[in-house]
């Protein structure tokens, strides 16, 4: 794999590394004195460049009637002619350039200056340092209004995005992400294989080095123009393209290390032994171990299926060309070992963007394209229910095999076997290592543009681009595993295929009216998609060796299952912006977007928005003003729209597979399984924003802050109906959910000098989340008669989403007269159970007094980054918090029960109430002890969840001294370095329920979290 | 260069214009549309076959609610959080059992109702006329047992008669009493004359026109119609042919399937329809620690047939179990009903026995103890299966015995007829019990729990006997209003959702 991208990208810079010939200049570029290292020096008019070392000296060839231009980001251009001169010095300013810097918006880009969107920007160095699997991921605090939650800590595991909070209840409430121009939607369920898993992270086959730039669209002016797909926000994507001049050769390279960053404290083999002793007390059972101190500590199951985990991660990269023709290719190689054993994240990848002009110009041809292969292996975690990974690890019995009870292993190498639960003979080692579980995905991801300019300021432009992404699946459980004994081994496939294909054409005129300018957009685009599945198993084979089974040689082969979803969406589109006298600028967007999604009644739907902003920095009254060096402010209102439903729900759908029974024969058996919504739609979120931009002390410091409100109606809601209808919901647009939040980032650069510089940035939000009315639809629960016994989020009205409603827990029993005395379980209650609150005041508990108990959504999150360079030394630090979130420790709430039989967390060994312990702040150990319907449906594992993290250190050095090398800098970084947290499980940043915005924060069966330490290289030739 | 920009804006429009013109926004599903179904005997065949489902169509199917909903009166309980809590009274109108329960047997109500419609609108040409007429007999059967199912748990409830096809309009309970006992005497009296008196060959299963008798006196009793349901019930015992089992592990064995005195099941095997059509009542019910050998032989088990967690999930209560069968008794069905000795896991394989009296559930493992106290129910139990999973027993819905105490009961209660027979005909034959000289309703009622111990028919009995109360402060040790606690509540959704629904009172 490594081989064969390295070699492809040799070939293609032996095809473009050419160079031109001319006399030699030399000189030395310098910012008050000190010298600029990696200046971009270009012959005007040719593909000629090069940059300049760490003595900020350059040569380069050039003809007397040449001119050089100097260009470095964040310093002001300059361009002086050639002439006779042979050597040319130059010194170069800081510019006030952040006014001039381009940010890319949908379907276009506009001056920062000229923006009257909230959008936020990251740009891809700040994220190299830190290797991590996929852009989701390295967006972690890194902007304003953005909250990205790790749903499985699994390599290559699902992420979960927010911008400015959840806009829906049951509708798909990820971003949008648009990949150099194509609308992805990140639904990792619709890419996923299968299994027995949480679903991968669908954006892992991007590989996160190509990327310029990330911008975060987050209010209407923004996201309108992507209509019935921009509620939930944009997330542009802008990979790296290709800059006339010399050929630059970049190789970056890291090694990773990662360790379980926080682990959980179990019993010993001893503590286990008397905590059994004490449950058979609890039935009037003998003791079953007369002897606990003989097993010592035992084995610790959490040890023997954890390693030291790795990351490789190589990046090569050839980017240059000439006037005409520019280009970026690389290749990527990435493989994360994880801190499990056997499982994995692998990833090789090819990035091609190409640009080329004909017809001085007017004719514009290009592609970015991106071939990626990954691969994933893994082992049932982060889904819940016996027989999960970190679930048997944790409850296992820590009493081995061996004279030390200390092995996994018996005395013929075989593995040792034990029952968990009473319910199943398992070995967690061999559930881990022996599990074979692979996906195997492919993807080419491609967009091509042809432009032409008709007239001057007219310019015509269609692109069309694919995505598609097969992905299969492979798992086999031999007889060493539980379910490869309970199925006489057990082989499954799945295979995801998805076709999809964009269309866009749009029109773009440009012109300067006396003191205006006016550009206009229109256009039209069409997408389609086609995802398919199709999934298999077969158990009972004669060899215990998947590679030599094949699907068809077992003896049961169970019921395969396929499924295959279709979408269109038409669409128009429409932008005018205007800006008078570079101080008044307006914006008005307007899609009309036609969805097959939606009821036959409500295929069309249209999206407009309008913003303004006042340059007042512009203002003659300002003029001199000695404070603001920068000032703007904006309003953005508009309507954007949420069509992520279950595709098909508009429809009623005749289900077959209700087959039966006859004479032990199967017959075949259909049933109506939905209910027509011909009204079905889209959800309508009206979005307003205000902001302030400014900047003071020469923009040293520069702030942005917004203020907005996100109001979404027609939710798209699986709306109970009576069940005398024979069904139990129907998907209708009902109800209204509101988001309300400020954002604030502000850049302090402290010291800004040739040699120093230390700069400061910090982000904060605040988000308000309530569901304001559910129009009539009874409060539910987003599931209930789980395994463990609670039920899913409440949703209701007035309350934040995704909150828990239970039993309040207000201590333990003291005695049996406080029992009788005190609302309390009839018949249930003994002395060292727990106490529930009388919540409706009847005097007795019972459902009635379930109450409200908290909600998974941080009300305040930040994110402060330092960055300090001193000469060739620059170090960074990047601490982020999150606060205001509760999670449901429901890991807890089965190995930390007291009553189950299997191990629990060592707090249960000293924390528990007991005769002789009253001040033990757990129930009683007590086997008959009641857990289900009370216990675990309490506050009691509700904790708190607000965390502070140093969530990066880099620390790096350039070495600027070597010939025939552009730049050379190593680093060491350190990736969740400390955790400063109440919550008592592995990491409160957790989500179970993957990217629904309902049952999050729920912390179940999940992957531990890696600490990373990375040391690292990036070179330039 | 003129012509190359020429060609590009030439090509741009074409692709422009072709991207304009094709594709509409008609969705293209992976799946049927009902609008275009039930237009051929298949298709018809397809939909009844698919409306005997929804009685095992969850985890949590009709007949462990059923199980579950009788441990509100203490005459069960378990481990499982259902049991436990049901056990306790804890349960409400927001309860999950009971709103599946509603759910489940509503979506069979749908589904007869979208069969007797559609075979209403079938065009005579596409279906024989035999086939017809069988089909709407089993139609009007399920949609009677689904509503009976109801009735007897909620009594005042919607009736809806026609499919649901639209999110409105709604059906409310406004003489819902009533009118289900109306709609279930017209569909079993339809249904007794459409349907064949057997099911052979292929078709084995499914329900006959002794079912509909059968289900039509118990309808009849639930009406207080007793000279009508004794006459009904007598029909079946005199003219049915056939007869009790002698020995009454054969009303559960896998053998006997759909045989003699079983009228009506539910159809189960893993082997044919795995973990769709097959019988998770087995995991509920077996001991932990048994080694799923049979323990009237005693021999060795496998190891891997049970399933459960720590005690059992749904046991008897030993005073409810010395009540109906006081060991002195020495009733046969005490062996069919309960596993009174097995070998266990925890005791190295030796075998443990039934002791109400024992120390501990069960045995605990390394113990030295060999007795438990919990009564185990074995009725949907299988030995020997290599898998909880492996199941192929059926679960009844209705057998002769129904129609023997049917007649006996509305006998007892003042029709005429000889009812004291028909009970003595369950008591000897199955229960090898001699026969009593006086028929009483108490002794019938008795029978009825006797009978169907374990099989989860308690609660609609004690109901129609007015003896709730009386069992749950007897076995359960709550004292509660008759009046409230006969029915259930109607599930709070129901009532949230559908402003037509009246709860019932007290709830």
């Amino acid at each position: 794999m490594k081989q064969t991208i390295l070699s492809l990208l040799c070939l293609v810079f032996c095809l473009f590394g050419n160079h031109l010939k001319a006399q030699t200049i030399t000189g030395r570029i310098t910012e008050k004195g000190q010298p600029l290292v990696g200046v971009t020096v270009l012959v005007v008019g040719t593909s000629n460049g090069t940059s300049s070392d760490a003595l900020g000296a350059y040569s380069i060839k050039a003809s007397r009637g040449d001119s050089l231009q100097f260009s470095y980001t964040g310093y002001q251009r300059q361009t002086i002619a050639v002439g006779s001169l042979t050597v040319i010095d130059v010194s170069l300013d800081i510019s006030g350039e952040n006014l001039n810097e381009v940010i890319v918006i949908g379907y276009g880009s506009v001056r920062k200056s000229d923006l009257t969107a909230a959008v936020s920007s990251v740009k891809g160095d700040d994220i190299r340092a830190f290797p991590t699997a996929s852009v989701d991921q390295a967006l972690t605090a890194r902007a304003s209004g953005i909250n990205v939650t790790q749903a499985s800590g699994a390599p290559g595991g699902g992420v979960t995005v927010r911008i400015r909070g959840s806009n829906s209840i049951q509708a798909g409430s990820e971003p949008l992400y648009v990949v150099d121009g194509i609308p992805i939607y990140s639904n990792n369920d619709a890419f996923s294989t299968g299994g027995n898993r949480q679903a991968s992270n669908a954006l892992a086959s991007i590989n996160p080095s190509d990327i310029e730039s990330v911008e975060i669209l987050k209010d209407a002016s923004g996201t309108a123009i992507y209509g019935s797909r921009g509620a939930n926000g944009v997330v542009l994507i802008t990979t790296k393209r290709g800059k006339s001049g010399s050929t630059q050769i970049n190789y970056e390279g890291s090694n990773s290390f990662q360790t379980v960053a926080k682990s959980i404290e179990l019993m010993n083999a001893t503590e286990y032994a008397q905590y059994q002793n004490l449950r058979a007390g609890s039935r009037g059972q003998a003791n079953p171990y007369t002897n606990p101190a003989q097993f010592g500590d035992g084995i610790n199951w959490l040890k023997q299926t954890t390693q030291t985990g790795t990351i490789a991660n190589h990046q090569l990269s050839f980017s240059g060309g000439t006037d005409r023709i520019t280009f970026n290719i690389s290749g990527n190689y990435y493989n994360n070992q994880g801190i499990i054993k056997n499982t994995g994240f692998e990833r090789g990848s090819i990035r091609i963007n190409l640009d080329a002009k004909f017809l001085k110009d007017r004719l514009r041809l290009g592609t970015s394209t991106l071939i990626a292969h990954t691969t994933t292996k893994a082992i049932p975690t982060d889904r819940g229910g016996p027989g999960g990974a970190i679930i048997t690890i944790l409850g296992q019995s820590p009493i081995g095999a061996g004279a030390q009870y200390n092995s996994p292993y018996n005395a013929d190498g075989s593995y040792y076997l034990q029952s968990y639960d009473g319910r199943f003979l398992t070995n967690p080692l061999a559930e881990v290592q022996e599990i074979i579980d692979k996906d195997r995905g492919n993807r080419i991801l491609t967009n091509n543009y042809i432009s032409l300019e008709i007239i001057k300021g007219l310019t015509l432009r269609s692109s069309a681009g694919f995505d598609i992404y097969t992905n299969n699946r492979e798992t086999y459980y031999n007889a060493a595993t539980r379910l490869g004994r309970e199925r006489n081994r057990s082989y499954e496939l799945g295979n995801r295929n998805v076709i999809n294909f964009l269309n866009e054409n749009t029109l773009n005129y440009s012109k300067k009216i006396g003191q205006g300018n006016l550009t206009a957009l229109a256009g039209y685009t069409y997408q389609t998609d086609i995802n398919r599945f199709f999934g298999t198993s077969t158990n009972g084979f004669s060899f215990d060796d998947y590679k030599i089974n094949r699907i068809q040689n077992g003896v049961t082969l169970l019921q395969p299952f396929s499924s295959r979803t279709e979408w269109t969406l038409k669409s128009f589109i429409g932008r005018l912006n205007y800006s008078f006298q570079d101080k008044y600028l307006l914006t008005l967007n307007f899609r009309r977007d036609g969805s097959s999604r939606f009821g036959t009644k409500n295929k069309w739907a249209n999206f407009p928005s309008v913003a303004a902003a006042w340059r007042v920095i512009n203002e003659g009254f300002m003029k001199n003003n000695g404070i603001f060096s920068d000032l703007k402010v904006r309003g953005s209102w508009g309507i954007t729209g949420n069509s992520e439903i279950p595709i098909g729900n508009s429809l009623s759908e005749l289900s077959g597979n209700r087959n039966y029974l006859l004479n032990d024969e199967i017959v075949a058996g259909v049933a109506e399984g939905r209910v027509a919504n011909p009204n079905l739609k889209w959800e309508t979120t009206q979005m307003l924003d205000f902001g302030i931009d400014f900047g003071i002390l020469n923009n040293k410091i520069t702030v942005t802050a917004d203020w907005f409100r996100n109001q979404t109606s027609d939710l798209l809601l699986f709306v109970a109906l009576p069940t005398s209808s024979g069904f139990t919901s129907a998907l209708k647009n009902s109800g209204e959910l509101t988001n309300t939040g400020v954002e604030l980032s502000t850049n302090i650069a402290a010291i800004r000098s040739g040699k120093t510089s230390l700069n400061f940035n910090l982000n904060a939000s605040w988000l308000q989340n309530k569901v304001v009315s559910l129009a009539g639809t009874p409060p539910f629960y987003s599931y209930t008669g789980s395994h463990l016994g609670p039920e899913g989020s409440y949703v209701a009205e007035g309350y934040p989403l995704g909150g828990w409603y239970g039993y309040k827990a207000i201590g333990i029993w003291q005695s049996a007269e406080q029992i009788k005395s005190n609302p309390s379980l009839a018949g249930i209650d003994k002395p060292g159970y727990v106490r529930y609150q009388d919540v409706n005041g009847d005097g007795i508990i019972d459902l009635s007094d379930r109450t409200y108990l908290g909600h998974p959504n941080p009300t305040f999150i930040w994110g402060a980054t330092t960055e300090f360079r001193w000469k060739n030394l620059d170090i960074t630090v990047f601490f982020r918090g999150s606060h205001g979130q509760k999670i449901r420790n429901q890991q807890a709430s089965e190995h930390a029960d007291g009553v189950g039989n299997y191990n629990q967390y060592k707090v249960v060994a000293t924390d528990s109430w007991s005769p002789t312990n009253v001040n033990g702040t757990r129930p009683i150990v007590d086997a008959t002890r009641e857990f289900p319907s009370f216990f675990r449906r309490s506050s009691f594992f509700i904790e708190n969840g607000s965390f502070v993290r140093l969530q990066n250190v880099a620390v790096g050095y350039n070495i600027t001294t070597i010939k025939g090398i552009r730049n050379l800098r190593v680093y060491a970084s350190g990736q969740n370095l400390a955790l400063f947290t109440k919550y008592s499980g592995w990491d409160p940043e957790v989500s179970n329920g993957g990217q629904s915005p309902l049952n999050r924060g729920d912390d179940y069966d999940a992957y531990p979290r890696p600490r990373t330490v990375t040391i690292g290289v990036q070179v330039g030739f | 260069m003129k012509n190359l920009f020429k060609k590009s804006l030439l090509i741009l429009g074409i692709i422009s214009a072709i991207l304009l013109s094709c594709n509409t926004l008609v969705e293209k599903t992976d799946f049927a549309s009902p609008d275009t179904f039930y237009k051929s005997e298949a298709d018809m065949n397809a939909a009844i076959n698919g409306a005997y489902t929804p009685f095992n169509k969850e985890w949590f199917n009709v007949a462990y609610n059923r199980c579950v909903i009788d441990c509100a009166l203490g005459v069960q309980t378990g481990y499982e959080k259902g049991p436990q809590y049901y056990r306790t009274g804890g349960y409400v109108a927001s309860d999950e059992y009971i709103t599946t329960f509603w759910a489940q047997l509503y979506d069979g109500v749908n589904r007869a109702n979208v069969v007797l419609e559609a075979l209403s609108k079938i065009d005579a040409k596409a279906i024989s006329a035999d086939r017809k007429k069988t089909i709407s007999g089993e139609a009007h059967l399920l949609r009677a047992m689904y509503y009976y199912h109801l009735f007897i748990y909620f009594e005042n409830i919607p009736v809806p008669t026609s499919p649901t096809r639209e999110l409105g309009n709604f059906n409310g309970n406004d003489g819902g009493k009533q009118k289900v006992l109306e709609l279930m005497v017209a569909d079993l009296t339809a249904a007794e004359s459409e349907l064949p008196a057997a099911w052979t060959g292929a078709d084995t299963g499914r329900a006959g026109k002794w079912a509909a008798k059968t289900l039509l006196a118990k309808v009849y009793l639930e009406r207080g119609d007793w000279q009508k349901a004794a006459d009904k019930a007598n029909e079946v015992i005199t003219q049915s042919g056939l007869q009790l089992f002698d020995d009454f592990a054969k009303v559960f064995d896998i053998k006997t399937k759909n045989q003699g005195e079983r009228l009506f099941e539910v159809q189960c095997n893993q082997f044919k329809s795995p973990y769709v059509n097959f019988n998770n009542m087995h995991a509920h019910f077996t001991p932990t620690d048994w080694d799923g050998g049979n323990p009237n032989t005693l021999e060795a088990g496998d190891g891997v047939t049970a399933a459960g967690w720590g005690d059992a999930w749904i046991i008897a209560d030993n005073k409810f179990r010395s009540d109906m069968f006081p060991p002195a008794s020495n009733d046969k069905r005490v062996k069919v009903t309960f596993m009174d000795q097995y070998r266990s896991k925890n005791a190295n394989g030796d075998v443990v026995k039934y002791n109400p009296n024992a120390a501990s559930a069960f045995v605990a493992p390394n113990s030295t103890v060999r007795e438990f106290k919990n009564a185990i129910l074995q009725k949907w139990i299988e030995y020997k299966i290599g898998g909880w999973q492996n199941t192929q027993k059926n679960y009844g819905l209705l057998r002769l015995s129904d129609a023997y105490l049917a007649h006996a009961e509305a006998v007892a209660r003042g029709a005429s007829g000889n009812g004291l027979n028909s009970l003595n005909e369950v008591r000897t034959k199955h229960g090898g019990l001699p026969a009593l000289a006086a028929l009483t309703t108490d002794a019938v009622f008795t029978e009825w729990l006797r009978e169907f111990t374990g099989e989860g028919w308690a609660f609609p009995i004690a109901r129609r006997f007015g003896k709730t109360a009386e069992l749950i402060s007897k076995y359960a040790g709550r004292q509660v209003d008759n009046a409230k606690f006969r029915v259930l509540p109607i599930p709070l959704v129901e009532v949230q959702a559908n402003s037509g629904v009246k709860q019932n009172t007290g709830w």
